[in-house]
């Protein structure tokens, strides 16, 4: 086989294929891409099966040592990555969260606004078919949702009238419209395997980038580092089957996840003080809420509210903000005569500001495989879930609250960011904001791996919108 | 070394003792405490008859729902936790004794995971609530197996 390609993309999770996505149409038409995927094709059957087999399938997949098993950093491998298992949830990022240094003095502001990625926010909910509120946004949006809003169940009427600037219908990639590959989302409650492959993932929507046929895409392919010459990326090496390989490429483009990122590059000897430190990700706290006289579960989708009540504000200066999921899934009823269905679970997830303790790094003992070492989430972020006490019985009073339960601490939120930052300084960043690395020029690095700060939402869309946006200056 | 006589009062005390012992492992046995398949499926029909004996119910549906559930591949995990729960099953059963422990929140949260199971397993939430007619097990509610079949989801 010719080892020669123009680009190299390692990955085929979101921001792999939105590189694609946005590539293919650009390249011309003999163009050569090559794209190592370190996991195997598997159908979504196969997928379920497994789930339905192994009820704690969703675990870390690939192998990377973590110091701290009990913060769980969620990896899929295999063809489309992540997207296999998130719940498909799309918010965009909030405008401030892109200047949280200028506005509220903490953490660092990203090289980029909010302006600036709109029209790549719009261009992926297109992609994705994302589902939103008609009525209203948080952000500034330049286009409708391309999918009307789920439905509301009954609490979320009660928010949505007493906060109409701040809740709305969670923008989701679960169909509230069939569309030509996905039926509509029948609120089973278990999106991280849609038994009915109803939310959007890489297999179902983009998989058709990879028969083009200037793609090559190579299964059980794990990459092993990016080879460089003169400041310049040549190519990556690669395992086969067993054997070392080396294909060349003028482009290499990076779109593992933020574990695999940086470690590729420390492999590659590409160092830097901060390459691979401030590992984070967004801090959950579940609420139970059980209510007195209101019914729930009349939603469309799993997840049906977005509050932004606790998010963007003068309380960022002193303590971290969140978003509010409020949650369709009757998967515990109460218990007493005639009030089955009159309880309420919401999730609070703040974000979280990077700390170099939290790092990866090329494993000590085995070379071939990242470590992870976690130190722990910040005071900044204590701080916000802290506050909860204090804020939700005033938040929460239009619902007819009976009983309230702060729950533990998730362990994870399946996100994993902050480890091959962006930014315009070389000194405090790995990659300017373009997603070119700042000394390797033919070298580009996509995902979540990229985020200075964590902001409250989920990364999925504004990582996919950073993708398009990278592509568009290339 | 010197013999003891046992008195007449501690022989009878010693008997009494021994017989209620004796008493209490045979119907231990026979009860099937011992077995931990059967206890668990005690605890659990606990449930039933503490919980949702307004309910119209058939006993041979309930223990097929029961059977289904300790059986099922997705609840091995649950099952360490209610094979503990199920050693309290005499005080869970007869008794609100463990109300004021500090298993009361365990035993709440099973309660309410046995009940989730079973009402949305059944003809319950799709036949509108209503008490007064007879409650049907159709099959074990998994969303895998089953899907689009949860009975509260509305689409306009």
């Amino acid at each position: 086989m010719d080892n020669t390609f123009d680009v190299i993309v390692v990955g085929t999770s979101f921001s792999g294929s939105f590189f694609l996505h946005g590539y293919l149409p650009k390249a011309n038409k003999n163009a050569r891409i090559l794209v190592l995927e370190q996991g195997q094709m598997k159908s979504q059957r196969r997928q379920q099966l497994q789930q339905h087999n192994k009820p704690r399938l969703i675990s870390s997949q690939v192998p990377f040592f973590n110091h701290t098993p009990e913060k769980p950093w969620i990896v899929v491998s295999g063809f489309g990555g992540g997207s296999r298992a998130w719940w498909a949830c799309t918010p965009r990022m909030m405008p401030n969260d892109f200047k949280l240094k200028s506005v509220y003095d903490v953490g660092v502001d990203w090289p980029l606004t909010y302006q600036e990625l709109e029209p790549y926010y719009t261009r992926s909910e297109i992609i994705m078919a994302v589902s939103g509120a008609d009525d209203g946004a948080p952000y500034p949006r330049s286009r409708p949702y391309p999918q009307p809003p789920h439905r509301f169940s009954d609490p979320d009427r009660l928010l949505t009238a007493a906060y109409p600037d701040q809740y709305f219908q969670q923008a989701t990639a679960r169909a509230r419209v069939s569309t030509a590959n996905r039926p509509l989302c029948c609120g089973t409650g278990v999106c991280n395997q849609c038994p009915i492959d109803s939310k959007f993932t890489i297999l179902n929507e983009m998989a058709h980038l990879y028969r083009d046929p200037r793609v090559t895409l190579l299964f059980e392919a794990e990459a092993l580092a990016v080879e460089t010459a003169a400041g310049q990326a040549t190519g990556v090496r690669y395992l086969k089957d067993g054997i070392e390989q080396n294909a060349k490429a003028n482009l290499v483009v990076l779109g593992a996840n933020a574990i695999f990122n940086p470690y590729l590059l420390q492999r590659s000897n590409l160092e830097h003080p901060l390459l691979g430190k401030g590992l984070n990700e967004q801090v959950g706290v579940y609420v139970n809420i059980d209510l007195d006289g209101v019914d729930n579960f009349q939603g469309s989708t799993s997840i049906t509210g977005h509050g932004y009540m606790l998010y963007d504000g003068v309380h960022r200066s002193k303590y971290a903000a969140c978003i509010i999921e409020v949650w369709n899934v009757p998967n515990r009823l109460r218990v007493e005569r005639g009030r089955w269905r009159q309880r309420c679970r919401m999730k609070f997830i703040f974000e979280d500001l990077p700390d170099k303790k939290n790092e990866v790094k090329v494993s000590t003992t085995l070379s071939h495989q990242p470590e992870v070492v976690y130190k722990g989430y910040s005071a900044y972020t204590q701080r916000g879930i802290d506050s909860l006490p204090n804020v939700l019985p005033k938040m929460l009073a239009p619902l007819p609250v009976e009983k309230l339960t702060i729950e533990g601490v998730t362990t994870t939120e399946g996100h994993i960011l902050g480890t091959t930052v962006m930014g315009d300084d070389p000194t405090t960043s790995i990659v300017d904001k373009y997603l070119i690395h700042h000394q390797v020029r033919n070298l580009m690095v996509l995902g979540s791996s990229v985020f200075p700060t964590s902001a409250p939402a989920n990364p999925t869309l504004t990582l996919s919108a950073l993708t398009l946006w990278a592509v568009d200056h290339l | 070394m010197m013999k003891r006589k046992l008195s007449r009062r501690a022989f009878i005390i010693s008997s009494t003792v021994g017989i209620f012992a004796v008493a209490t492992g045979i119907i231990t046995v026979k009860s099937g405490y011992l077995n931990t398949h059967d206890r668990m499926t005690k605890t659990i029909f606990a449930v039933f008859e503490k919980r949702l004996s307004y309910l119209k119910w058939d006993k041979a549906q309930v223990m097929s729902f029961i059977k289904d559930f300790i059986t099922h591949t997705r609840n091995k995990g649950y099952l360490k936790k209610v094979r503990s729960l199920s050693f309290f099953y005499p005080l869970y059963a007869h008794s609100n004794l463990l109300e004021r422990t500090s298993l009361a929140s365990k035993l709440h949260n099973f309660e309410e995971r046995i009940i989730t199971k079973f009402l949305l397993s059944t003809s319950f939430f799709r036949e509108g609530a209503d008490e007064t007619k007879p409650v049907k097990y159709l099959s074990y509610y998994d969303p895998y197996k089953m899907p689009c079949k949860n009975p509260f989801a509305q689409w306009l």
